[in-house]
């Protein structure tokens, strides 16, 4: 009970994330498309190299890892590069290989793929401090100015997400994997709602679900019709071989949006729209492949170009 | 320890599986070594620079190897997959090239390097990262695969630094 307690009031402070769709949940949509509003690096200039994460702030700052240059970098709404911070190094705001991003009002939180914490930056870029965590961080998302949630993996166990306050205790946990589900196949995506519950898109498996924060599935949905994923040999572990699904995102009226991976019928391009309820409304595809897919408070859809060279951002038109 | 390292590894399989594009594969060009003096050829595959334990290696050899060496005896050879169509394929050789840029500055790397538009080094490449030694004392041309093994390291820059 003190852990469901602990999660929900570790939730609940993130308005940000949730109370925006709340007001605006409306008829069904039949089809989505994009319009391009915004472009940021490009083939010819030194802008992005190979970004990584993306989040954006209430007045439209735009924030960006890369991990060719090991760095965090803010944009402004135009899309202009204002401040850029990082290098390569184990030290205080430094990267090895800078992974995911995502902001609370008032702070960043960044990951390493080799370090078992999130990185805390304050809107000007400054590095503040870092989160400790059990275990390396597989996804990310920031519930509020002193709470995160955070995917973590292990060998010995399946997979868990925390909820960790800003020194890196655990409020709570939900274990949603199934047991021995085999290395990797209980990583998932995750994104909350704002309203005590959490949708999970399986990367290798094709499984997209809903929870309630206090650990009952909602429902399961299978996309892809894809029975089993191949699984390859990498020295002496045995991996899946293939995506299913590489990201979920709400939009501002609280539908399900999940980037499809290479097993997808367009890979790493088609994004399928659900309902709160798990109905597959609509499937969409972005112009050119994805590994992310980031909606902001005003309902930008962000996504990759140019292997990652290009971040867009695009308006959601609903039909 | 070593779990951690190998949890490492696995979250970047995990992390090249959800960046890597559809047409990414692998493939290499080329440059002449200078007569007469040892060089050597750095065959990097694009697509290990999605993943940084697998590129560590060839920063650990870079150090090995003085700006002045970097310079004039190495050059690299940047290889990718061959994707379907001609203006695809165009786009690709743009993207590695700049993806390449931001990598060698970032890490203060001196050599340049080239982009394998032809994929001739497809074969070759077997492993992220492979070195091709000229070396003019032996007459001989020989094949590393990073990371090296030990005695491997000296031995290619006996040969570069002579």
């Amino acid at each position: 009970m003190k852990i469901r307690t602990l999660w929900i009031s570790a939730v609940l402070p993130a308005v940000f994330l949730g109370t925006a769709f709340l007001g605006q949940a409306g008829a069904a949509i039949k089809k989505v498309a994009l319009e391009e509003v915004l472009s940021i690096g490009g083939l010819d200039d030194e802008t992005l190299f190979q970004w990584t994460g993306v989040a954006s702030d209430a007045e439209g700052f735009i924030y960006v890892l890369d991990a060719m240059d090991y760095s965090l970098k803010k944009f402004d709404p135009h899309g202009k590069l204002v401040k850029k911070t990082g290098r390569k190094g184990q030290g205080p705001g430094e990267f090895i290989a800078p992974r995911l991003l995502d902001a609370s009002p008032n702070f960043l939180y960044a990951t390493d793929q080799n370090v078992a914490g999130v990185f805390v930056f304050d809107r000007e870029l400054n590095f503040k401090r870092t989160i400790p965590c059990p275990s390396l961080v597989a996804y990310l998302k920031a519930l509020g100015d002193d709470a995160v949630a955070v995917l973590t993996m292990g060998f010995q166990e399946p997979g868990k997400i925390l909820v960790l306050n800003g020194e890196g205790r655990i409020l709570s946990e939900l274990a949603f994997a199934d047991k021995a589900p085999g290395l990797l196949m209980d990583s998932v995506s995750f994104v909350p709602d704002g309203r005590g519950q959490l949708y999970l898109a399986y990367l290798f498996q094709d499984r997209v679900e809903k929870w309630t924060l206090d650990g009952k599935r909602l429902w399961s949905k299978k996309l892809l019709g894809v029975k089993k994923v191949e699984k390859k040999k990498i020295s002496s572990l045995t991996l899946p071989g293939e995506t299913c699904f590489k990201d979920i995102a709400l939009d501002g009226r609280g539908q399900v949006f999940v980037l499809g991976g290479r097993l997808s019928k367009s890979p790493s391009r088609d994004v399928y729209v659900l309902s709160p309820g798990g109905e597959h409304l609509t499937t969409f595809t972005l112009p050119d492949t994805s590994h992310c897919l980031y909606i902001d408070r005003d309902n930008f859809l962000y996504a990759r170009a140019n292997d990652g060279i290009t971040l867009k951002k695009y308006r959601i038109l609903y039909d | 320890m070593i779990l951690r390292t190998a949890l490492a590894m696995t979250m970047t399989a995990v992390m090249m599986a959800n960046f890597l594009s559809p047409e990414a594969g692998r493939g290499a060009s080329s440059a002449a070594p200078e007569r007469g003096r040892s060089a050597c050829w750095i065959l990097m595959d694009i697509e290990s620079f999605f993943c940084a334990p697998c590129l560590q290696p060839l920063l650990d050899f870079c150090r090995a190897l003085p700006a002045r060496v970097q310079e004039e005896r190495v050059k690299g050879i940047l290889a990718y997959g061959a994707p379907e169509g001609r203006e695809r394929s165009e786009r690709r050789m743009l993207i590695v090239r700049k993806k390449w840029q931001g990598f060698k500055s970032a890490n203060g790397l001196r050599f340049s390097a080239v982009v394998d538009s032809g994929h001739f080094f497809q074969g070759i490449l077997t492993a992220a990262v492979v070195v091709l030694l000229f070396d003019e004392e032996r007459q001989m041309l020989k094949k590393y695969s990073l990371p090296l093994r030990p005695g491997q390291l000296e031995e290619i820059t006996g040969s570069l630094l002579n």
